[in-house]
């Protein structure tokens, strides 16, 4: 008997061990993907559309080279490390200082010892290549500041449409075909608006209309917006290319359905800033940082003035050209020349005005194809602009470009037709770079070039990389070069080979931080978050508020019909939502034509909404707590003399706090992850909680799935904590009447 | 008996003081509603007769009819069975799944080994993430080229080469596998099962284990010392002392999972097919949604919410005739 029983104990024991391990180990896999997400949110979204379960160095490709000295070489690289090299006028090269500033797609220009960084995340860095500490910051928020204060009202919209806006309309909306489908925007609009299929007749009529077009610029002109879920899906699909004919496309849809819920506020343009914004290239002259900053459909230039510190912009308004910019050319200290794909254009920095704009295609500029436009500055009198396999000269004076003729004097081959221009750099000299890793070299003069032919001498033996090269620099007999992956080598031009050669390392392990703080920039993660929060207290606090005396009214007091009462609240629970928000979206529909009140996006209309929906759960909740409590603590209350409502306040209330707190709590996690309410009653970024944010703007996020994790991970947080900090209350509600 | 009278007005009307707010809002946000749906349900209400409510194109019974299969020409039907097919099964699924696993994991933890809050609340933390969250993670989780699961399945564990050997035929283009998509096609209903039994599990096992908790120690003592094996254990005492727990957690499974919409429709938001289910993956409440919401068919889809009412009282009563009754409300 005794030997059974320790044997028995025995067992329990191995079994306890092993169910121990058991246990844990189901703990973990069950917490994987929780895991998963939390390391993809840190993730680069390259490596994880490749599927890589571990992420990758960021690629340091050289972007920037510029020599600041006689002897001191400056290398910044794409993924933010910056180089600082000192170098002999016999090509030897030796490592002085480096630093890694961890920012995105960072352009640079050095001015003595002083480097200006823009970053896509970090705004305008000034910093000293000595001592490599960063001297001067201006924040994004700064340059912001300094945009959305500048006037820009001439802007807006224009004054009036005119009559060819809505002819080039109809016939694009009826002619231009659709990229692949060959479909048009009539075919599109009949498709997606299945309800009237004849909604391209009636925009054709509409288009024809005198009365009613003038109807439709005076809704424009009233700053009055459209909000349709299948427009704003026609916008994304980017149909219309040009900005004046997609806001008239939608002005005119809103007059096909005039009703209170197609009108909204409309959004001042400059609130477009928030989103994807990045600088794309900078430079510096003696008293002014110019740079130009880039967003879709609008496209400026800021200049900053380094003595007074501020920021004046160039846009639209001035003339700009709507284009990519792509690089921005120091001519003098007073002179920038900015090129883009469309057109250069000469600006001038101390009036803030451009001065000449030059279009490709025009004064003898060829078009610009895909390929890269290569850029060497002589003096003050012209540029070189190498595209594709030629070669040309453009004149400020004459205003005229010419090609020039790559003669071969048999020495030379010349550019073969199949390898393009891929880098200019000069300083006494052009230095031709073909993508096919030849050099050529040339003096600064115009006509008949004479390429000097330096062809590397043996490619294995002087390190001589295949790799593309990015950025060129020649000091006198030095030619230094820049490619991907870090590779950097001297050339010497005398010898006509390689004489050094660097490698910059990896860059750092791309398990990065800065994903949520891309999320902040691209989408308004923090208002969508604050948003959520205060909907969710809110309401938690209004049906706390509600539903505390309501349970306490149908489980304790005397009440004729309490129990049917109550089972009636609570079958009420088995009605599914959108039971009730249909008629609740029409019945405030109608309501809103007499009332002055808007129910879309409206927050108190939505806290009430909440209210409404959960406060029979809350009922639910709540009366196992109070069924709990012993009656004879109010009886003895009674006792004593109290009133019902006194018992309540004084006894009833104190006594079952912790029952209500676990109730907010349980309420808390359902209204945080309630999301049909919010998706129907909100139309606007603005006033959007997590859930239904992240799908409004998903489009923004694009293919970043590491920011959808960012978002994740944020939306789970606060849910996180307060299971952590409150758990037993969060347990206790789960189990009111489970437990003894 | 001046006093008595006094004080019996003074309970009542305290009741009432007390239910009055919370008269109010409900009334307004859920009763008059749900009045009002029923006419809703009889009329033709679009985007663009919105301002004229409760005076709108009588349809009469048409809505019903297309839904409850008298009309079947259009598309909307097909649809409906669909999703009432869909949403059966998931939910048939994943209660069954999620019950399961609430029992083993409730038996785990009552072995109650060093430790066991925290594995208690460890595991409770996949159903504190919000369900929208799911959707999202499992979303980019199941993509069919990047997709983790499809990682690992393929490129790590080359799960087609061992497939293989129980004659698993899988399509390769270009020599490289064609891995297989898990949110369109036939597949998808396991994609959708599997992340809302990984959300809804954890809730069930505290229930369970809560359940558990109350049963007194000594009925398994006597139970060992007669030599009754764990299963035993569990058919004879543990299920029949649970059973209103299971009962109550039956019910709440298959309202919450035939009701799952965030989960469901935030699972496809990263992926193609414009951020909604296919005919494999859509519920009834996605389905309502859309037609209502995004089609704007707000009286077809009144009608389909009273239809999924009704279901779903049905349903209940039927719980309650077979079930509920006989077994008393737990303490």
């Amino acid at each position: 008997m005794k030997a059974s029983k320790v044997n028995l104990h025995k067992n329990k024991r191995v079994m306890s061990k092993w169910t121990w391990g058991l246990g844990w180990f189901l703990l973990v896999v069950n917490l994987l993907p929780l895991l998963w997400m939390l390391y993809t949110s840190l993730f680069p979204y390259t490596d994880l559309h490749r599927g890589k379960l571990i992420p990758s160095p960021r690629p340091n490709d050289i972007v920037y080279l510029n020599a600041f000295s006689e002897q001191d070489l400056m290398i910044g690289s794409a993924s933010g490390g910056v180089y600082h090299y000192r170098y002999s006028p016999f090509g030897d090269v030796e490592l002085s200082k480096r630093k890694f500033f961890s920012t995105m797609a960072p352009s640079y220009s050095v001015e003595d010892s002083i480097m200006w960084m823009l970053s896509a995340d970090d705004g305008l860095l000034s910093i000293n290549l000595n001592t490599m500490k960063t001297e001067r910051r201006i924040r994004w928020t700064a340059i912001r500041r300094s945009f959305v204060e500048t006037d820009f009202t001439a802007y807006i919209i224009p004054p009036e449409f005119p009559d060819t806006l809505f002819q080039t309309l109809a016939v694009k909306m009826n002619r231009h075909q659709l990229s692949k489908t060959g479909r048009t925007l009539s075919d599109l609009l009949g498709t997606t608006f299945k309800r009237d299929a004849d909604l391209a007749g009636q925009l054709n009529a509409l288009l024809e209309d005198r009365i009613r077009r003038q109807r439709i610029i005076m809704l424009i002109q009233n700053e009055m917006d459209w909000v349709n879920p299948y427009i704003n899906e026609l916008r994304s699909r980017e149909v219309l290319n040009v900005a004046a004919e997609r806001l008239l496309l939608r002005f005119m849809l809103a007059e096909l359905f005039p009703n209170p819920l197609t009108r909204f506020e409309w959004t001042d343009w400059k609130d477009l800033w928030l989103s994807q914004v990045k600088g794309t290239a900078v430079t510096v002259t003696r008293d002014f940082i110019a740079f130009t900053v880039m967003w879709p459909d609008f496209p400026g230039l800021g200049i900053y003035n380094r003595l007074s510190g501020k920021i004046k912009w160039i846009t639209k308004q001035q003339g700009l050209p709507e284009t990519n910019w792509q690089s921005v050319h120091k001519l003098s200290d007073d002179h920038i020349l900015l090129v883009g794909d469309d057109a250069m254009t000469i600006a001038r920095l101390s009036t803030g005005r451009l001065e000449r704009t030059f279009y490709f295609g025009q004064n003898g500029l060829p078009y610009t194809s895909e390929g890269m436009i290569a850029i060497a500055i002589r003096a003050t009198d012209g540029i070189f602009l190498g595209m594709g396999p030629r070669l040309f000269y453009f004149d400020f004076a004459s205003e005229q470009a010419s090609e020039i003729e790559l003669a071969s004097d048999g020495l030379i081959a010349g550019l073969y037709v199949d390898s393009a221009v891929v880098a200019l750099g000069t300083t006494n000299g052009v230095v031709i770079l073909p993508n096919d890793h030849r050099i050529f070299t040339s003096p600064m003069t115009v006509d008949p070039v004479r390429l000097q032919h330096l062809f590397p001498t043996d490619q294995t033996e002087n390190n001589w990389h295949a790799k593309p090269v990015l950025s060129i620099k020649r000091v006198e007999h030095l030619l230094f070069l820049g490619s991907t992956g870090g590779d950097f080598s001297v050339f010497d031009l005398q010898k006509g080979r390689v004489h050094a050669s660097s490698y910059l390392g990896d860059g750092p392990l791309q398990l990065q931080w800065s994903n949520y703080y891309d999320l902040h920039r691209l989408i308004p993660f923090a208002r969508l978050f604050i948003n959520s929060f205060i909907l969710c207290s809110l309401s938690v606090l209004l049906i706390l508020f509600v539903a505390v005396p309501a349970a306490y009214s149908l489980t304790r007091l005397p009440l004729f019909g309490k129990n049917a009462l109550t089972d009636f609240v609570l079958a009420t629970q088995v009605i599914p939502s959108t039971l009730l928000l249909i008629p609740l979206f029409l019945s405030f529909s109608f309501l809103q034509q007499y009332y002055p009140i808007s129910f879309m996006n409206n927050r108190w209309f939505l806290i009430a909404t909440y209210t409404g929906m959960f406060s029979p759960l809350a009922i639910w909740l709540l009366r196992d707590f109070y069924k709990a409590l012993p009656k004879a603590l109010e009886e003895a209350a009674y006792m004593d003399g109290c009133s019902r409502f006194g018992a309540f306040v004084r006894i009833v209330f104190p006594n079952v706090w912790p029952g209500i707190l676990s109730t907010g709590i349980l309420l808390f996690l359902l209204i945080w992850d309630e999301m049909m309410i919010t998706w129907i009653f909100v139309s606007e970024g603005g006033h959007a909680t997590i859930p239904v944010g992240i799908r409004m703007y998903l489009g923004m996020l694009g293919n970043r799935t590491d920011l959808l994790m960012a978002a994740c991970s944020l939306a789970t947080l606060p849910l996180l904590i307060l299971f952590f900090i409150l758990q037993k209350y969060f347990v206790r509600g789960l189990t009111r009447n489970y437990e003894e | 008996m001046l006093k008595n009278l006094k004080r019996f007005i003074m309970r009542n009307w305290l009741a009432w003081f007390f239910l009055t707010p919370f008269a109010l809002v409900f009334s307004a946000i859920v009763l008059i509603p749900a009045v009002q749906v029923l006419w809703v349900s009889l009329l033709d209400a679009n985007k663009s007769n919105l301002g004229s409510y409760p005076v709108m194109p009588f349809q009469g019974l048409t809505h019903y009819k297309q839904l409850l299969g008298f009309q079947t020409d259009t598309p909307i039907f097909a649809e409906w069975t669909s999703a009432l097919r869909n949403t059966f099964f998931f939910t048939l699924l994943v209660t069954l799944g999620s019950n399961i696993m609430g029992v083993a994991g409730a038996m785990l933890l009552h072995k109650k080994m060093a430790g066991w809050k925290w594995m208690r609340n460890g595991f409770l933390l996949s159903w504190i993430v919000p369900s929208y969250v799911v959707g999202i993670l499992w979303g980019t989780m199941w993509a069919q080229n990047e997709g983790i699961i499809n990682t690992l399945l393929f490129d790590i564990l080359n799960f087609h080469r061992i497939s293989e050997f129980w004659g698993w035929e899988w399509t390769y283009s270009d020599g490289s596998l064609v891995k297989p998509r898990w949110l369109s096609g036939e597949n998808t209903l396991w994609a959708l099962v599997v992340p809302a039994i990984w959300r809804f599990w954890p809730f069930c096992m505290i229930l369970i284990l809560a359940g558990m908790e109350s049963v007194n120690d000594e009925y398994y003592e006597a139970a060992e010392l007669d030599g009754c094996t764990p299963w035993q254990q569990f058919k004879y005492i543990t299920l029949p002392l649970l059973k209103p727990v299971f009962v109550l957690l039956l019910l709440n499974s298959i309202i919450l999972n035939t009701y799952s919409f965030n989960m469901i429709i935030m699972l496809f938001s990263s992926g193609s097919g414009g951020g909604m289910p296919g005919r494999f993956g859509d519920m009834i409440l996605t389905n309502i949604f859309r037609n209502s919401f995004l089609m704007w068919n707000l009286g077809l889809g009144a009608a389909m919410s009273v239809i999924l009412m009704v279901l779903m009282v049905i349903v209940i009563f039927f719980w309650h005739t077979m079930l509920r009754r006989g077994t008393k409300e737990p303490k």
